[in-house]
């Protein structure tokens, strides 16, 4: 398997992960949601608009987010995501389950996070 | 700063992109030039950035549109349940201002719905309230259920009642047990003269226990006592009307003088003001004072009445009297074919319109069905579109009570709305209906003449069936759907709806479609009736004749005229006026409902006892035929010589020829009034008239006999004169004339024949005119709502005919499966329509004329109508489903 293709199996993987967790600490637009991600995963992770917006009307669908325009003076309306409560028990499901892959990897491989 | 957002459009142009879309990926395209800037990039570094993130922007376009959410309006805030009663209005306010603008943003269904139920509402309450006034009412008399009539009837056809003769109703009132008081009057026109204008007013003359019967007082002054029904006591008691009218409710109008017909009589008091007795007009009450006229046992002039003794029940009361008239009956010649019975005071002037009340309030009913039926339908689809954006909701976190409660809020919302306009349209209603009313249900006895008052309980009552339709069949269907699991909902893209629903929904459909049916039967069996009726012959011609009545009192009412002169005056005055073709007077006008009768006697004939000749009894001036267009089959009219020739003459009818000159010519024969041995003067027969449907156009001509109004007379004329064109242009003129042959004799009543003609079939022409209207409305909503419902199974099998027609199925084809899929309610529905209006239309019998209830030839027509109206509502969806594309549907 190539470093690229690994990548982009965690990145597939691990997107809904990222984004429930970014919005469950506030409501975020979309350029904010790809730019946070890109800096608290240090530049290895970066999604451009053709993958990053696709990600979110899914995640939108499936009831995990809610879009919402929101308006200010003098401003570019902007749409707003924020997590539901089904988006919630979804993230919490998930960090379990990331959770305990890590403590697998650990135990088998080693690998200790940060 | 360029403007992303139309660079972004311009990168997307030709592509079916949604607005929201390029919104987002060009505020994410600025915030990002924003920072670079910020972070210190060349303007030419941002727009190669901006290049490499709009390179595959077709990816976000599709992936909006394969996830694309329906955009609900603005959703609620959906709150967590919280405590506190206040807070729990504050949110059913607000779920109702939701329901509000939700109606608002879906304009077409809204509209529909509320101008529907509107219908059922306001429909129903005004005809209601009609019923209310006239027929359901109870009379202002103390305990006025224990008030009867008194009639003469027929005694071998017990609905052939008639006027009483004063010598009768003594023998009544004197054997029976069951009255506690009896009364007797006769109505009569007055002039009355002094303090103001002359005028005619209408009023009666009654025996002193009237009152006392009826149980009401004078607001001033006193009634009559019984010393008082002796002649030489002339007294009189007005009406509050009069008395505010004519003399501004004066108090010390008590022991005026007031001039009736000439005499001098003194007010003694004034009723109250809500006291109709029987009618608003009736404003004049003088004592009977009998006359020996009067003691005739064979003349039918007045109206009888009575009160119950207590514990008499109105069976047994009926039964006494029809004993005792059949007790008269053998024991008086004159009373040889008679004998009496009771009716209840409420009845009278209403019997006849019973029935066609009645039969408008099922109409009506049945119209209120078909509304709701058809808001029920409009509820279910609504819901079933609406069910993703339910499954939406209740993932975002929405509990199924509160999802309920506001679907709740918007139900109430759209039935109050409903309900609101509804009770307009009724007020609107019942005033345009109460000016509309045939005189039978505008006058009727004892009621409020003019206005009718919005019956509050129907209101109520329909409101209340509105609010239960809305709420109802909102909630229903969504209850049924929180019971699934929304995510499967979501995930299938499935447009939802319970499988039992279609089901419910075609049976529905048939339902409304049958109780249309009904009403267009109804409404088409009337209408053929009343065209059969206004097209007989009524063997005058009405066109261009004006009428008015007036008065000519005089001491002897129905002996020799005191007047005289009086047909040659009209000849005279108003014969020759410009304008005028003819002119002429009758006592009893055709088709006024206005009849007197006499027996009398042929010269040289002789007939079984109590089989003597009757007619009914007429006077005419010269010239009355011709100017009403009757024919004279045989002989003459009168002529002003008969006033001065000193021979009495008479014209009889067809039918009284007919009857007693089968084989003879009765021109030159002699009769008289009364019987063979009365001391009345012979009279000549000179002319036989043609007949006409004096009792009306759907009745049989009886037999009539006419003398010249210079050898008799009558009180009353009614003054007919023929017009080269518009009748009432000649009113101004002809009342002048009239009053230059007697200032004192002030004309009423003023109108045309056509007028006559039309108010004589205005109690079948009103119930047709309404029963058209209600099928009218029966028929659109039952179109909208077949339409309704084939439009929305159409848009859930919108993926089904995509795929046929990917197939290769024809769009021929497709309409064909859409309509013939609709077309079994809606036969259904025809063929239970047509049984139900079977036995629905039996109602109308009493109202039908020459028209059978079965009509199949009405009933085939109606069935048609309908059959292919609804084909046809199913028809426009079916094309629209055939016109879809079906590679659109399949990626939908």
């Amino acid at each position: 398997m190539s470093n690229d293709h690994m990548e982009q199996d965690v990145r597939k993987g691990s997107a809904e992960l990222l984004v429930l967790a970014l919005v469950e600490e506030r409501a975020r637009h979309g350029y904010e949601i790809g730019k946070l991600i890109e800096e608290r995963s240090g530049g290895v992770l970066k999604f451009h608009i053709a993958s990053l917006y696709p990600m979110l009307y899914k995640l939108e669908r499936r009831g995990l987010i809610q879009g919402r325009w929101v308006e200010k003076t003098g401003q570019r309306r902007k749409r707003f995501y924020r997590i539901t409560a089904d988006g919630r028990r979804v993230l919490q499901s998930q960090r379990n389950r990331w959770a305990e892959f890590m403590g697998a990897l650990a135990r088998v491989a080693g690998i200790r996070h940060a | 700063m360029p403007d992303w957002k139309a660079v972004v459009r311009a990168r997307v142009q030709g592509i079916d992109v949604d607005d929201e879309v390029v919104d987002e990926v060009s505020e994410h395209v600025e915030e990002m030039v924003r920072n670079l800037t910020a972070a210190g990039h060349s303007a030419v570094d941002s727009r190669a950035a901006v290049e490499r993130e709009l390179a595959d922007i077709q990816a976000v376009i599709d992936a909006a549109r394969s996830n694309r959410l329906r955009r609900a309006p603005r959703l609620p805030a959906v709150e967590p349940p919280s405590p506190g009663r206040l807070k729990a209005v504050r949110v059913f306010a607000r779920d109702c201002a939701h329901g509000v603008r939700l109606l608002i943003a879906r304009p077409g269904f809204t509209a529909v719905a509320v101008l529907t139920l509107a219908l059922g509402v306001g429909a129903n309450t005004a005809i209601f309230s009609v019923i209310q006034a006239v027929l359901l009412d109870p009379l202002p008399f103390p305990e006025s259920d224990r008030l009867v009539m008194m009639w003469e009837r027929n005694a071998t056809d017990p609905d052939d009642i008639f006027i009483v003769s004063a010598p009768n109703y003594r023998d009544w009132a004197a054997r029976a047990r069951s009255f506690e008081s009896t009364a007797i009057w006769e109505y009569k026109t007055f002039n009355i003269a002094g303090d103001g204008e002359p005028e005619q007013v209408p009023g009666m003359r009654i025996s002193a226990s009237v009152f006392p019967m009826l149980r009401v007082a004078p607001q001033l002054g006193r009634v009559f006592t019984p010393a008082e029904d002796l002649p030489g006591n002339d007294v009189v008691v007005i009406s509050d009307s009069l008395w505010r009218r004519r003399y501004s409710s004066r108090r010390d109008i008590i022991g005026q003088d007031v001039r009736l017909n000439g005499r001098p009589f003194e007010i003694v008091g004034v009723m109250p003001p809500e006291f109709r007795f029987t009618q608003d007009r009736h404003a004049i009450w003088v004592p009977i004072h009998f006359t020996d006229r009067d003691g005739l046992r064979d003349a039918h002039s007045f109206t009888t009445a009575a009160r119950l003794v207590d514990g008499v029940d109105y069976e047994s009361a009926k039964a006494e009297l029809e004993a005792i008239g059949r007790q008269l009956s053998s024991e008086y010649e004159e009373n040889h074919d008679e004998s009496a019975t009771i009716t209840r005071l409420d009845e009278l002037g209403v019997r006849s319109v019973r029935t066609t009340l009645l039969m408008l309030q099922g109409a009506v009913v049945l119209v209120a069905l078909i509304a709701c039926v058809n808001v029920a339908n409009l509820l279910l689809a609504q819901a079933s579109i609406r069910q993703r954006e339910f499954s939406i909701r209740r993932a975002l976190g929405a509990g199924s009570g509160r999802l309920a409660g506001q679907i709740l809020a918007e139900g109430l919302v759209l039935a109050l709305a409903g309900g609101a306009a509804g009770a307009l349209l009724a007020w609107a209603s019942t005033s345009a209906m109460a000016s509309q009313l045939p005189a039978s249900i505008k006058f009727a006895p004892f009621r409020a003449a003019g206005s009718i008052p919005i019956h509050a309980g129907t209101l109520a009552f329909t409101f209340a069936l509105a609010l239960v339709t809305g709420i109802v069949f909102s909630l229903a269907p969504m209850l049924a759907a929180t019971r699934s699991d929304p995510g499967a909902a979501l995930k299938s893209g499935d447009r939802g709806g319970t499988s039992r629903l279609p089901i419910f929904r075609n049976a529905l459909m048939a339902v409304e479609v049958a109780l249309a049916v009904v009403v267009l039967a109804g409404a088409g069996l009337m209408i053929k009736s009343v065209g059969r009726l206004m097209a007989i012959d009524p063997g005058l011609d009405a066109s261009n004749v004006l009428l008015m009545d007036i008065a000519l009192p005089q001491a002897d009412t129905y002996g020799q005229p005191q007047r005289t002169t009086f047909c040659q005056d009209v000849q005279r005055e108003v014969g020759s006026l410009p304008g005028v073709v003819a002119a002429g007077a009758i006592s009893h006008l055709p088709l006024s409902g206005a009849n007197a009768g006499r027996g009398f006697a042929i010269d040289g004939r002789s007939f079984p006892p109590q089989q003597g000749p009757n007619a009914s009894y007429r006077l005419t001036c010269p010239g009355y035929f011709t100017t009403l267009g009757i024919r004279m089959v045989r002989g003459r009219d009168f002529t002003h010589a008969d006033a001065t020739s000193g021979q009495p003459v008479a014209i009889i009818n067809e039918t009284a020829a007919a009857t007693y000159w089968p084989n003879a010519d009765p021109i030159g024969s002699r009769i008289k009034l009364g019987d063979i041995n009365s001391n009345s003067t012979w009279m000549i027969v000179v002319g036989v008239s043609a007949d006409v449907r004096h009792f009306g156009l759907d009745a049989t001509p009886r037999r009539e006999l006419f003398r010249p109004y210079s050898q008799a007379a009558w009180p009353v004329m009614t003054i007919a004169v023929k017009s080269a064109s518009e009748p009432l242009g000649l009113a101004t003129s002809v009342r002048a004339s009239l009053r230059r042959i007697d200032p004192d004799q002030p004309v009423s009543r003023v109108r045309t024949m056509e007028q006559v003609v039309a108010e004589s079939v205005g109690l079948r022409r009103f119930p047709m005119l309404l029963l058209a209207l209600f099928a009218a409305v029966a028929l659109v909503l039952s179109a909208v709502g077949v339409y309704g419902v084939v439009s929305y199974v159409v848009s859930q099998r919108t993926r089904e005919i995509g795929i046929r027609m990917a197939l290769g199925a024809k769009r021929a084809t497709v309409i064909r499966l859409v309509v013939t899929r609709a077309a079994v309610p809606i036969v259904i529905g025809v063929v239970a329509g047509a049984i139900g209006a079977r036995l629905a239309s039996r109602q109308l019998t009493g109202l039908l004329f020459e028209v059978a209830p079965s009509d199949p030839s009405v009933l085939t027509a109606i069935a048609v109508l309908l059959g292919v109206v609804a084909l046809a509502a199913s028809w426009i969806p079916a094309t629209r489903a055939a016109s879809v594309d079906p590679v659109v549907v399949l990626r939908a």
